[in-house]
């Protein structure tokens, strides 16, 4: 199970800033998506180093490719 | 924190919508909503100056099948009345008229009203698509320089 917070700031002239916090990779970019159809066009995007971690699925695909070369080997 | 995200607004929506992110703005404003706002200030006396400005809204778009031919809002405050209408490029627009006003008065009074439709419209649509996709709102909150900050959890299973 994952928990994603995010915070919105919807400023005094309707201009959006969105933190996303403990999403990684494709999770990130499907928010962002998202906040892109509901409020307009993206003025600004900081992505931070936790978007470039991989993902709990991600690192065990690679994990098991890993094994099923070695097992070809 | 892994993503900072900085969005520009847009106002693509039915008249009902606008309607309510109007009223919403009109109430935080203390403004009335009503027509006879508008005669009030059509009606001056011979010795009052009626001034008017236009405002758009350049990231608008009212929908057109949301349209029955009568889309029009009028606010008024004090001596100040704003008539908030789709023009024939389908955008949102006021006019603002003031009695004894300078242009530069009714250009900042349009301009705060434009900014407030625009955040409460965009307030309305954020909680609404969050409550849809089943997205918690945690928290809310209003700053001191009118920022309305939203705290949403969400739980993948």
């Amino acid at each position: 199970m994952e928990e994603h917070h995010i915070e919105i700031e919807i400023r005094p002239d309707g201009e959006v800033k969105v933190h996303i916090h403990g999403a990684k990779g494709r999770q990130c970019v499907k928010y962002a998506e998202l906040f892109k159809q509901i409020v307009g066009s993206v003025k600004q995007q900081e992505m931070t180093h936790e978007f470039y971690e991989p993902e709990p699925r991600v690192a065990l695909d690679l994990e098991s490719r890993q094994q099923v070369h070695e097992e070809e080997r | 924190m892994s993503a900072i995200l900085i969005l520009a607004p847009a106002i693509i929506a039915g008249w009902p919508a606008i309607t309510a992110a109007v009223a919403g703005a009109a109430a935080a404003l203390g403004m009335n909503m009503a027509k006879e706002a508008r005669e009030a200030v059509k009606t001056p006396a011979k010795t009052d100056k009626i001034t008017s400005v236009e405002l758009d809204m350049a990231e608008s778009e009212v929908l057109e099948s949301s349209l029955t031919g009568n889309e029009e809002i009028v606010l008024s405050k004090a001596d100040m009345s704003v008539r908030i209408h789709r023009d024939e490029y389908g955008q949102l627009r006021f006019h603002v008229d003031g009695k004894n006003r300078s242009k530069t008065e009714l250009e900042e009074f349009g301009r705060q009203i434009v900014e407030k439709v625009t955040q409460t419209y965009i307030y309305n649509r954020v909680v609404t698509e969050l409550k849809q996709r089943g997205i918690e709102v945690q928290q809310e909150e209003v700053t001191e320089d009118n920022t309305v900050h939203i705290y949403v959890r969400n739980i993948l299973e």
